[in-house]
């Protein structure tokens, strides 16, 4: 496992090199971590000196370990790894990552439609390159999904600017992702359903003191396609019992009053969500506040908010612990149904709703995260974060108000990172 | 009616924008140290995995750093 791991690390790092390693130059922020005052960065001018020397570019990378696990009996392994290389004074940057998730779920809708308990794994990788030699600048991106069922491939652009002496820093991004589902088994020239996203998102940069960040995006996403997942199927009722099936009604419960049969997912050929967040960065004497906040809808009816918290103390010069609190509400898709009603005979008319989901993330829920971290700088002492050990863990909560066979939903995230600096 | 409530909208944010934007400090690069300390950085702590937990458990998109794709969920 170590020497895998380890291989992936050299190959990213490889890629990134072999893209970077001709352009290698100057490298003034090596150890930016502490609060001291920092030099003056030369004007734009003066970075595109040719004088750099290659042993000034930067090198990050992060290997990271995680598992979740929840009450609804589904669990996920994640190794990961990131790599950057970066000049911070001609401005050019590349990054690469590249995850593995290991799924296994026997969730209860998995259960409630007597299908069997299943493991896949997917593979994701991302490739980005940027280049702002001013206060003008790029990125280019690109990033792939795959896994037995689903491939998902995207690009995109992002064009910087940095304004009133890096005060105000606006950006503006696309991105296209194209997406093909299908099914486990079956070629996806047999079966697939497309989907494309168009991605749209301006944001701003804001210092408001020597000590306070704020920032503000907008994003606009806009889906077309059959986002129908093709194992969805939902329990029909009639209609005098529809209204009677309760919350977090037990599969037996469902299965003795359903009408016989299920019926599939079927959901609009368009969606489009939009979403605005802010985000304050307040770093305090030996300490640093983040608050984030994010508004959201889309034209299906789903509306939520979602605040997150995270408060960092300075143990020391070369520990740090943080407590992360993360509140999401949400209300539900406007075509939701605990129960869906319909007749279904075996000689006359079917009568079902038009648009149907058993996807409980679609539905009105409340979502709570409790966790804590520690990073633990092991570098030396010129540069303590050349080496550095992240330990997180997350608790997480979900209430349902309005589904079947389950009210809640708890689960558990740990995350151990080891990142570099060279 | 419902584009004037639109245009309100969006003029209500460029209004609280221009706001933050009149209240930016000139700082200079020598007094920007506690901006460009790490925990200030919306990568610091980040991980892919939380943020892929996040993406299927929650029903809103946007907002968050980087890109992503595939949900591993279908």
């Amino acid at each position: 496992m170590r020497t895998f791991h380890n291989l992936l690390v050299r190959v990213v790092l490889g890629v990134l090199l072999a893209a970077g390693g001709a352009r290698a130059q100057q490298n003034p922020k090596a150890n930016s971590g502490s609060d001291k005052p920092q030099p003056a960065e030369p004007a734009p001018a003066e970075k595109s000196s040719s004088s750099s020397s290659p042993s000034d570019t930067v090198v990050k990378t992060k290997t990271e370990f995680s598992a979740y696990t929840d009450t609804d009996s589904v669990t996920v392994f994640t190794p990961a790894v990131q790599a950057s290389i970066e000049n911070p004074l001609s401005g050019w940057s590349a990054n690469g990552s590249y995850l593995v998730d290991v799924v296994s779920a026997a969730s209860v809708d998995i259960v409630s439609t007597a299908s069997q308990h299943w493991t896949e794994v997917r593979h994701a990788g991302t490739l980005s390159g940027t280049y702002k030699p001013g206060t003008v600048g790029g990125t280019v991106s690109g990033a792939v999904s795959s896994e037995p069922d689903y491939l998902s491939l995207s690009a995109g652009g992002t064009v910087n600017l940095e304004l009133a002496n890096k005060t105000a820093n606006p950006s503006l991004s696309y991105a296209f992702t194209h997406d093909t589902a299908g099914r486990t088994g079956t070629p996806f020239s047999v079966f697939s359903q497309p989907l494309a996203r168009h991605t749209i998102t301006g944001s701003l940069e804001l210092i408001l003191d020597p000590s306070t960040l704020v920032s503000f995006s907008a994003d606009a996403i806009l889906e077309s396609g059959d986002q129908t997942k093709p194992y969805r199927f939902l329990p029909l009722f009639a209609p005098d019992v529809a209204p009677l099936i309760p919350r977090g009604a037990s599969i037996n419960e469902v299965n003795a009053r359903r009408l016989p049969g299920r019926i599939d997912e079927h959901l609009p050929g368009t969606r489009n969500r939009f979403a605005f967040s802010g985000r304050v960065a307040q770093r305090l004497n030996g300490s640093t506040l983040i608050l984030s906040e994010r508004l959201y809808a889309d034209d299906w009816g789903l509306k939520a908010t979602t605040t997150d918290l995270r408060f960092v103390i300075d143990v020391s010069r070369r520990v740090f612990l943080w407590t992360h609190l993360r509140g999401h509400f949400q209300s539900s898709i406007s075509f939701w149904k605990l129960a869906y009603a319909g007749n279904v005979s075996t000689n006359g008319p079917i009568s079902v709703p038009k648009w149907r989901t058993g996807d409980r993330e679609e539905s009105a829920l409340e979502a709570g995260t409790f966790g804590a971290g520690m990073r633990f700088d092991v570098g030396t002492e010129v540069q303590p974060t050349g080496w550095s050990i992240v330990a997180q863990a997350d608790v997480l909560t979900t209430l349902f108000n309005d589904t079947l066979f389950i009210q809640n939903r708890e689960g558990f995230l740990g995350v151990l990172q080891l990142e570099t600096e060279f | 009616m419902k584009q004037v409530g639109e245009s309100v909208r969006v003029l209500a944010l460029f209004v609280f924008l221009a706001n933050f934007t009149a209240g930016c400090a000139n700082v200079a690069a020598y007094e920007r140290g506690k901006l460009a300390h790490p925990t200030m950085s919306p990568s610091d702590a980040s991980s892919v995995a939380r943020d892929h937990v996040y993406g299927v458990q929650e029903g809103a998109m946007g907002g968050t750093e980087g890109a992503a794709s595939g949900c591993g969920c279908n």
